[in-house]
């Protein structure tokens, strides 16, 4: 696990108000603790010249031990506090106090507005159809690394917000927009139900709506129930990406369209909007200003999104334009998609790309359900005493899943589920928990399987499905295999033995490197080979 | 005892399957109290408490008195909140793994929690003492001290049967995890690690520190 980059974001969406409440109070007692325990260190600073015996005085030596294991890592209680207050916020309609205290410091980028009012306008845009950045991108913390070094009460509000921020980009909260009838909706249901009268006028965009889902390019997503189809699509867009390693932020700089097309007798007022595919969520979603009466709009502005270097390779952008529309539905502009797997990162220059109308296609032809994260080890079978099991085992760390995508899009009920082929009993079976509502479900869940000699691990097969469940019912979403990928087990030929070249890398790693922990993060397949079950 | 006025802030963190008595342990600890209700823990809590620490020295002389502030972190073993407590794990020096007596698939769970450990704590090879808890109930024991035993081996930490209801051993087990910590600090002062070798675990009258020391690292 050396060097490893774990996920810092926590989901406690599960848990109650009252659980979360009685749990901040805990955290405040610890807070207190750690408070006094800072005074007593400075003190000790003072006194104490022999620079070994500070550190171990001081507990220096447990956060040296830490950082150097786990490089980026808050401490537990940091992260937990920041997530708890930060969905609470999220919650209410009228900021709390704490979230005054704050913005305070930021009061004055905000225009000299009050926090209070600044979000209460940025509701009444959204309900108006348009949205000036509605999710402002929160000012970077004037100091470095506050939470490495622990919860410091004086930057606690600089470090949470530095949470808030990595929450954005990984938790998945309930989309809180006020978009009501007028401006855009993110839910397809709400499409269902209340058709605009626009769109049935144009024959393709009704059917792609009812059909149940409206799949565009080569990611499929859900998108808003905008007007699609009203306008031909023309045009272009000039973007560049930009990824700060230090800052672990993707920077999509908008600069501006050409010779869009008019959604309204010769005009446009548009804005553009972006999503990192496949998250469909509020924290995916991104907005620029909208240009008034224009058909050439500038915007220069950039839109930033705080995501790992690991997860930007199974992401899709995709930057659509609109047209804000008051009165009704906004209209659809075109859009272009980037697969960032594929994208060259040394090209931070900006490029124009010509904007495309939206496609439907076949939920058939996904081949990738998402990313899921894991590390597995390999311990030998030894004698009794030397520390080691009397016979192999196998470890089978599951972290999470990222971008789960189910037909439907948006979130889920999800588990995972892991056999150790051949051995298909139901004993053999181990489950996760069911994580809800979310497309980003961390399981946090180890499966371990005993009775292994090393040379069993070239004829075995660790399979490991991802499933949803909806109410009573369940079905795989995809899955992995690790193994060899002989397409042979024990000498008989079977189908299960089918891993990718990515999957074979993992497995064969595992093996040759006994009793160490290998990471991967791996495509959620949907071309397992069919087994016998 | 809320003042600065301690050598050293140590905490701990104990885990394990709901239900085994983590936070019954941990208040017969620090309160010397036991209470038969069971109410389960929301997530996380802390005790605090304040203990003198006499190390010895090569020449078997007792060392200098330090005196301890324990931070004791209480983690629910409901599958609920797990993410929650894992997150917990890095900020704790040692750990208190219980399982309970008259449970087997708490006893079986412990390996699951040893791994989450490994993955989870501030580095690969923690101080962490294993308790087989509740063994005042003698009648209903579902597990062998021999199994606990030999599983505790095989990991290299030390074993011991503990009441939270009537105390037995729980002092002694959190002290001796308080010890593995202050020998592993020691070991890095001195800059000079001679292994102390393992001394195993020989039985219920003679419960010598299994030192691990083959399996921990210090790593300064």
């Amino acid at each position: 696990m050396e060097g490893e980059l774990i996920d810092s974001s926590l989901d406690l969406s599960h848990l109650t108000e009252e659980e979360q409440s009685t749990i901040l109070q805990v955290l405040e007692r610890d807070l207190d603790l750690r408070h006094r325990d800072e005074g007593r260190v400075r003190v000790l600073q003072q006194t104490e010249t022999d620079l070994s015996r500070f550190r171990f005085l001081s507990g220096a030596w447990f956060s040296e031990e830490l950082g150097k294991r786990h490089r980026n890592w808050t401490s537990g209680c940091a992260l937990v506090h920041a997530t708890i207050r930060h969905r609470k916020t999220k919650n209410r309609d009228v900021p709390l106090t704490e979230l005054f205290n704050e913005e305070r410091e930021e009061t004055s980028r905000n225009n000299n507005t009050s926090p209070e009012e600044t979000r209460l306008k940025d509701r009444r845009e959204e309900e108006s159809g348009g949205s000036q950045g509605s999710l402002k991108p929160v000012p970077t913390p004037t100091t470095k690394t506050p939470l490495a070094q622990g919860l410091q009460h004086s930057n606690s509000s600089s470090s949470s917000k530095e949470c808030e921020r990595r929450s954005n980009g990984y938790s998945e909260e309930p989309e809180e927009d006020f978009d009501g009838h007028n401006g855009e909706t993110d839910s397809l249901s709400s499409c269902l139900t209340e058709p605009d009268p626009n769109s049935l006028k144009t024959s393709s965009s009704t059917s792609s709506l009812h059909s149940g889902y409206t799949l565009s390019g080569s990611m499929m997503s859900l998108f808003s129930s905008g007007d699609f189809g009203l306008v031909e699509v023309r045009g272009s867009i000039q973007f560049s990406l930009v990824y700060d390693t230090q800052k672990e932020e993707l920077q999509v700089k908008v600069y501006r369209c050409e010779d869009i097309a008019p959604a309204r007798k010769n005009r446009s007022d548009p804005y553009v909007k972006s999503y990192l595919l496949p998250d469909k969520s509020s924290h995916s979603k991104k907005k620029t200003a909208v240009k008034k009466k224009t058909l050439n709009p500038v915007y220069d502005q950039t839109l930033r999104y705080k995501v790992r270097i690991g997860e930007l390779r199974s992401r899709t952008l995709n930057l659509s334009v609109w047209h804000a529309e008051h009165l009704s539905r906004n209209v659809f502009l075109g859009e272009v998609e980037v697969s960032l797997g594929l994208w060259d990162w040394t090209c931070t220059l900006p490029l124009w790309q010509d904007l495309q109308p939206r496609v439907n296609l076949n939920p058939d032809s996904i081949t990738s359900r998402g990313t899921i994260l894991l590390s597995i080890k390999f311990i030998p079978d030894g004698f009794e005493g030397g520390g080691l099991p009397l016979t192999g085992e196998l470890h089978i760390w599951l972290r999470e899943a990222q971008g789960l995508l189910a037909n439907k899009g948006g979130f889920i009920d999800s588990f995972v589920r892991s056999y150790i082929l051949p051995d298909a009993s139901r004993q053999s079976g181990q489950k996760t928990r069911v994580v809800k509502r979310s497309i980003n479900p961390t399981y946090n869940h180890t499966m371990v399987y005993d009775g292994f000699h090393s040379s069993d691990l070239r004829e075995a097969c660790a399979e490991l499905t991802v499933w949803q469940r909806e109410g009573l019912k369940q079905h795989v979403l995809g899955g992995v295999r690790l193994s060899c990928g002989t397409g042979q087990s024990y000498g008989e030929d079977v189908s299960w033995m089918d891993s990718t070249g990515e999957e074979v890398a993992v497995w064969t790693s595992m093996i040759e490197n006994p009793n160490h922990w290998v990471d991967a993060t791996l495509s959620i397949r949907t071309n397992l080979a069919h087994r016998s079950q | 005892m809320s003042d600065g006025d301690y050598d050293y802030l140590i905490k701990f963190l104990a885990l394990g399957d709901s239900g085994v008595g983590k936070t019954s342990f941990l208040y017969q600890y620090t309160d010397g109290k036991f209470h038969s209700k069971f109410i389960t823990t929301v997530g996380i809590d802390f005790r605090e408490k304040r203990v003198a620490y006499k190390s010895t020295n090569s020449d078997g002389s007792s060392g200098k008195g330090q005196k301890i502030h324990m931070q004791l972190w209480d983690t629910a073993g409901q599958e609920r909140f797990r993410s929650l407590t894992t997150a917990f794990f890095r900020d704790a020096m040692g750990f208190l793994l219980l399982f309970d007596l008259t449970n087997e698939q708490s006893f079986l769970n412990v390996r699951n929690w040893m791994s989450q450990l490994q993955v989870h704590a501030y580095c690969e090879s923690p101080d962490v003492v294993l308790c087989g808890n509740k063994c005042d109930l003698s009648d209903q024991r579902a597990v062998s001290e021999e199994e606990a035993r030999k599983l505790a081996e095989k990991y290299g930490i030390p074993y011991f049967e503990t009441s939270a209801a009537n105390g037995q051993n729980v002092n002694k087990a959190v002290d001796i995890l308080l010890d593995l910590i202050m020998k592993r600090m020691e070991r890095c002062v001195d800059k000079s690690w001679i292994p102390d070798g393992t001394v195993r675990v020989n039985g219920p009258t003679n419960p010598d520190i299994s030192e691990g020391s083959d399996r921990s690292k210090c790593a300064c």
